[in-house]
């Protein structure tokens, strides 16, 4: 019995309106109103039972809930907009929740849809609009008028388990069969497998494949990085600086160092590209609870105090005509990702430390999508435990569904047009609910004693959790005590499924009541689904019926690595012609375009939908100064209550730069990421990175691309004797549209600082403090204006990037903490993307107070080439700090930087150019960089 | 009484619970998580047990159908006596942004209708996303308890939310009006008032003064080293209004 039942506004609905002004904009200029009313279908009650929800469904007098519907379809085209049958809807277990509360005890299942009515448009506007702004076709479906449904459950067919032999095929049909089950092994790989089929005599389970499929790919094993010996060098350079803070890199879930009084912080970062480009909410959501999970899963158990959203992006502004068939607008993933990131990270209760969105036509057919945790742990727990023969294998969190099939296997792989529809299974909508209930529960699972090890499920599910904390020991698994949403599903299926809101736990036997007793007061499900053994076997079974049996050897060992020759590229020289500027006015546009630049203007209409105070740690960031809106450079927090210890963290991304030279761009971000913390009071000797590479598919030209970065990376790592202790990589920025024509992102290399300050009193801050204080220009300074912001407004590139000299950077930042600690610094921001302006922009902003700066002066300093370097160039490495004039000698010597100019109390930016003076006002300033924002993501 | 004993509720999806506690011990109170399900729907506590109670921020149930919707029907459906005998014994009750909409989904707040009898809403925000900023608001002169000695004391503490814009009744009685968003000059434009609140109210209590409702959050702003400990003195002055 299904009841259906509609639910509509009684009056102003901020919802639509917006949803109205924002399709108009989009140039639905016909729409003159839109209406949106809920349809909720109930299963298992009648129409009496389904009145009596009324008071859980509307608010008295705000809502009405009716059995018919009340728009009146005379009126325009009505469409209605649900979750596909898989997908269950985030909101059922609180509804039936509250159905059991008001006395309804038989509602089984509900669905929730909503109805948008366009006044003024035709049908086939309304079908673009729901099908442009208000719909994905990989998760979502449009209901048809008159739709009948016999049960609102998500249904699914069971097939047996089945053998697959792979004996006495060729390598042709071996390669087809790679693709037919969409299991993405390459030639080298299914001929291994052959080969041990032979070794374990009989023919491979259906399971078994999937198994090596997942265990095998790129995203889980890093072949292409293992095939460089880039994982290996990392590993290498981080161990040879023997950092004294550092606790484990590297091999757990996330990198763990040492902070104050037995507590250690933990950093994790994570991409989740192929989703997001193919259903950005989903993606996105999926994304941040990904890698809260790999913190939760660190160690035994650390708890999420600050969590980033960085994304790439292509050009918002571009006309829907050009964007290649099988991917999103960018305004659409940007719109959709917006919104996946305040419904994942706001209820997990973890504050938003960097909301980061950049943009670069080479990420139009494959986004960026990155999210940084960073986690607080004892510091004796922060290594894992090995499981013991006899420990219990739980599973906790939500159910298992056919959610994310092949996730793994397909974030490995090159995005074509045709994958939205080919794997469509691997999109899946986040629950954050279940996910912050284990949050609270882990912490204290882990005081208790309960767990040896834990570690979470993502790509790859049980297969890859339980195949990670068992390889030691190995592990017996029973798929049929894993409680599932769907039935029907499939051994396999249950194996590798990537449902979210997932974990696993070791847990010792005598352990288990107190453990249950736990989860059970956190109302967090677990089930028992196994024990790890002392076989070094996988063995996973399905009641009776064997599914798994392998050496974990061959799992971990036995993949052939593809065979790359790294060949260098031809070096492109990119011309640059750089204009005069001449009059005030010039100066002024020119400044004007910097700071309005996408990746440079406010952005806050985004991060402010981000929670980034929640937790009540929050020290700075994202924003700051006098009225809130100023963009910091870094985050702190002061994350155990009481006590002034801060966690510092900084980010450095800049696509533009890879595009100029990708292999210097790899060491600036490391050094800009570092200088963004020293600037904030940071001793250098207390910082530690972690690196998210991410490249397009590799070719020979690719990987010496990708190899000389991290080679660079670590080379400037020893140098500096700055670690790397965590990190990922992805290789699949590849995008095939239609007739093969290949879009390849950037390569990208994302660095996150993270450092400590014992007392946070002492950090120095960004906006300007008082007026007739000196601003000085100290670091490495650099007057190219190659990769820089204004010559991208000028639609010019450049192409030679500065070296990164760590002997005067090591020097440099010294002296800089020496006189930060004598308190001679009263505000400093390290220079980025947008060069010296947009610092003066933004720390004057901060104060409410102005400058005057001589440029000239600057540009002889400098010795420049042209007359913009000393305002644009984006000198890495660099800081602009503020002192008294009494102290302006001594730092000036100390750092050897130049004086750029003063603090002014009247707002605004006066430059003294060659042969005159140009006066920005605050005002004009503001309203450039705060422009784009409003226009797209609203 | 040097100690007083504070209740912070907890439930799935409820976030500002550690921060919420930390407040309430820094204030020299004695708080204790006290679970929805496993201490008060399984009879283990009394939501009078205690000289305070408190309902901490979040996303209880994942603010499904509506914020606070979920779990005020689990109050009002499972405690509607208790929640009359916290009305009845006069508990001071700070509901603090999810907290608040709780309060106002059982119709504790503004508290002149029956319990379980919502006749307030906290709506959608104006601007129709969630609002994640730092804010200033005024103590009225209201029969707020809890702000007695705090009149005209201006806050500067953040707001996270996404449904924060109060709807009253008509006969709502403006003494119970005890915070409001405060602005640059006399106008109180947006983001000053980040939710477009009708009179800019950012909180009001019930006719007792001692249940209080608000949607900022006074416990992220505790520490000297923060942008503002404004927040401290509202949970000293509830501790000490029951000393």
């Amino acid at each position: 019995m299904i009841t259906t039942r509609y639910i509509r506004r009684q009056d102003d609905d901020p919802h639509a309106s917006t949803l109205l002004e924002r399709l108009r904009k989009e140039g639905f200029f016909e729409l003159q109103d839109l209406l949106i009313e809920k349809a909720v279908r109930l299963e298992g009650i009648d129409s009496k039972q389904a009145d009596r929800l009324r008071s859980l469904f509307c608010h008295p007098f705000a809502e009405i809930m009716t059995s018919e519907s009340t728009l009146n379809a005379s009126r325009g085209p009505i469409l209605e907009v649900g979750y596909q049958r898989a997908v269950t809807d985030p909101e059922l277990p609180s509804i039936l929740r509250a159905s059991q509360a008001l006395g309804v005890k038989t509602l089984s299942w509900v669905r929730l849809c909503n109805r948008y009515q366009f006044i003024g448009a035709s049908r086939e506007q309304a079908v673009e609009m729901v099908s442009r702004h208000l719909y994905n076709p990989q998760v979502q479906v449009l209901i048809e008028p008159g739709e009948t449904w016999d049960t609102l459950k998500p249904r699914g067919s069971s097939a047996p388990l089945e053998h697959i032999s792979l004996l006495n095929r060729s390598p042709e049909s071996l390669l087809k069969l790679s693709e037919e089950r969409r299991l993405f092994l390459d030639r080298e790989q299914m001929t291994a497998l052959q080969n041990l089929e032979g070794r374990i005599g009989r023919p491979f389970t259906d399971a078994e494949l999937e198994m090596f499929a997942q265990t095998w790919s790129d995203h889980c094993f890093h072949t292409t990085w293992k095939s460089l010996g880039l994982l290996q060098a990392l590993w290498e350079a981080t161990h040879a600086i023997d950092h004294p803070m550092v606790l484990s890199v590297f091999e757990d879930n996330a990198g763990a160092v040492d902070f104050y009084d037995g507590w250690a912080l933990t950093v994790k970062g994570e991409t989740h590209n192929s989703p997001t480009a193919v259903s950005p909410y989903g993606g996105i959501m999926t994304k941040h609870g990904g890698v809260i999970r790999d913190t939760l899963g660190c160690g035994q158990g650390a708890k999420p105090i600050g969590g980033s959203t960085v994304m790439g992006l292509g050009d918002p502004f571009m006309p829907w005509e050009e964007v290649p068939r099988g991917a999103l607008h960018p305004r659409t993933i940007l719109m959709d990702a917006i919104r996946g990131t305040a419904d994942y990270t706001n209820p997990m209760g973890i504050p938003m430390m960097f909301p980061v969105y950049q943009f670069h036509s080479g990420y139009t057919g494959k986004c960026f999508a990155l999210g940084h945790s960073i986690g607080l742990i004892p510091r004796d727990r922060a290594q894992k435990g090995r499981p013991r023969s006899g420990d219990l294998v739980v599973l906790i969190g939500g159910l298992t569904g056919r959610d994310g099939l092949h996730g793994a296997t397909v974030s490995s792989s090159s995005m074509t047009s045709e994958t939205a529809v080919v794997d469509a299974a691997h999109v899946q909508i986040g629950h954050p609910i279940e996910e912050r209930k284990f949050m609270e529960a882990i912490p204290v699972l882990r005081d208790a004693d309960c767990l040896r090890a834990v570690t979470d499920l993502g790509a790859g599910g049980l297969s890859s959790a339980a195949g990670e904390m068992g390889a030691e020991t190995g592990v017996w698994i029973d798929l049929a005590r894993v409680p599932l949403k769907t039935e029907g599903l499939r051994s396999w299926e249950i194996w590798i499924s990537e449902s979210q809101e997932r974990m696993l736990l070791c847990v010792p036997r005598e352990k288990w009541d107190e453990a249950s007793r736990i989860l059970e007061r956190f109302e967090v499900t677990a089930s028992l689904i196994g024990r790890f053994t002392g076989t070094n076997r996988c063995q996973v079974v399905y009641d009776d019926e064997h599914v798994v049996d392998l050496p974990f050897e061959e799992l971990r060992r036995g993949c052939p690595l593809p065979s790359l020759e790294p060949k260098a590229p031809q070096p492109q020289k990119k011309k640059m012609q750089i204009p005069d500027l001449n009059t005030p006015a010039e100066w002024e546009q020119a400044a004007l375009e910097v700071i309005a630049h996408l990746n440079v203007c406010d952005q806050s209409r985004a991060g402010m939908q981000f929670d980034s105070t929640v937790q009540g740690c929050t020290v700075t960031g994202p924003y700051g100064g006098v009225d809130g809106r100023m963009p910091e450079d870094v985050w702190i927090s002061t994350p155990i209550h009481g006590k002034p210890y801060g966690a510092v963290s900084a980010l450095a991304f800049n696509p533009i730069y890879a595009e100029t030279d990708p292999v210097a761009m790899a060491s600036l971000m490391m050094v800009e990421s570092i200088t963004k913390c020293v600037a904030a009071g940071v001793d250098p000797k207390e910082i530690v990175l972690c690196d998210n590479f991410y490249t397009p598919r590799v070719n020979s030209k690719i990987a010496w691309i990708l190899k000389h970065m991290v080679l660079s990376c670590c080379e400037l790592s020893r140098a500096l004797g700055t670690p790397f202790i965590s990190g990922k990589d992805s290789s699949s920025g590849t995008f095939i549209g239609e007739n093969g024509r290949r879009i390849d992102i950037p390569p990208t290399l994302a660095v996150l600082s993270l450092g400590r300050i014992r007392n946070v009193r002492k950090r120095i801050p960004k906006p300007w403090q008082q007026a007739d204080n000196v601003l000085i220009l100290a670091g490495p300074v650099w007057s190219g204006l190659d990769g820089s912001i204004y010559l991208d407004t000028l639609g010019q590139r450049g192409d030679r990037l500065p070296p990164a000299d760590a002997g005067l950077l090591n020097d440099f930042w010294k002296k800089y903490s020496h006189l930060a600690a004598k308190g001679r610094i009263r505000s400093a921001s390290a220079l980025a993307q947008g060069g010296l302006f947009r610092r003066l922009f933004e720390m004057a902003l901060g104060s409410g107070l102005g400058c005057r700066v001589d440029l000239e002066f600057l540009n002889d300093h400098l010795e420049a080439d042209s007359v913009q370097s000393g305002l644009f160039a984006e000198m890495i490495g660099c800081v602009l700090l503020e002192t008294d004039p009494e102290s302006a000698e001594e730092v000036q010597q100390s750092l050897g930087g130049c004086t750029a100019g003063r603090i002014t109390n009247s707002p605004d930016i006066e430059l003294r150019i060659p042969g005159g003076l140009a006066s920005l006002k605050m005002d004009t300033l503001i309203q450039a960089w705060e422009k784009p924002f409003q226009e797209i993501a609203r | 009484m040097t100690h007083p004993k504070v209740f912070v509720l907890y439930a799935p999806g409820i976030n500002c619970h550690q921060e919420t506690m930390a407040a309430f011990e820094l204030a020299g109170g004695r708080p204790r998580l006290c679970h929805l399900t496993g201490d008060l729907l399984q009879g283990r506590l009394h939501l009078t047990d205690c000289d305070i109670l408190a309902i901490p921020g979040g996303f209880a149930f994942g603010d499904h159908i509506a914020a606070g919707r979920i779990a005020a029907i689990d109050l009002i459906a499972r405690l509607c006596d208790q929640l009359q005998a916290v009305r009845e014994k006069g508990i001071l009750v700070l509901g603090i942004c999810n907290g608040f909409q709780v309060l106002v989904n059982t119709g504790l707040l503004p508290g002149t209708s029956e319990v379980g009898e919502p006749n307030a809403l906290l709506d959608r925000n104006r601007s129709a996303v969630f609002e994640s900023r730092w804010i200033r608001m005024r103590a009225e002169k209201s029969r707020c308890v809890w702000t007695e000695n705090l009149v005209n004391d201006i806050f500067h503490v953040p707001v996270a939310h996404g449904e924060g814009r109060l709807r009253l009744p008509d006969d709502f009685s403006e003494d119970q009006t005890v915070f409001r968003y405060v602005g640059p000059g006399r106008d109180v434009p947006y983001p000053c008032n980040p939710n477009g609140s009708p009179e800019n109210r950012a909180g009001i209590c019930d006719p007792s003064g001692r249940i209080l409702g608000l949607m900022p959050h006074p416990e992220r702003a505790l520490y000297p080293w923060f942008r503002s400990e404004d927040g401290l003195h509202l949970f000293k002055a509830g501790i000490d209004a029951v000393r």
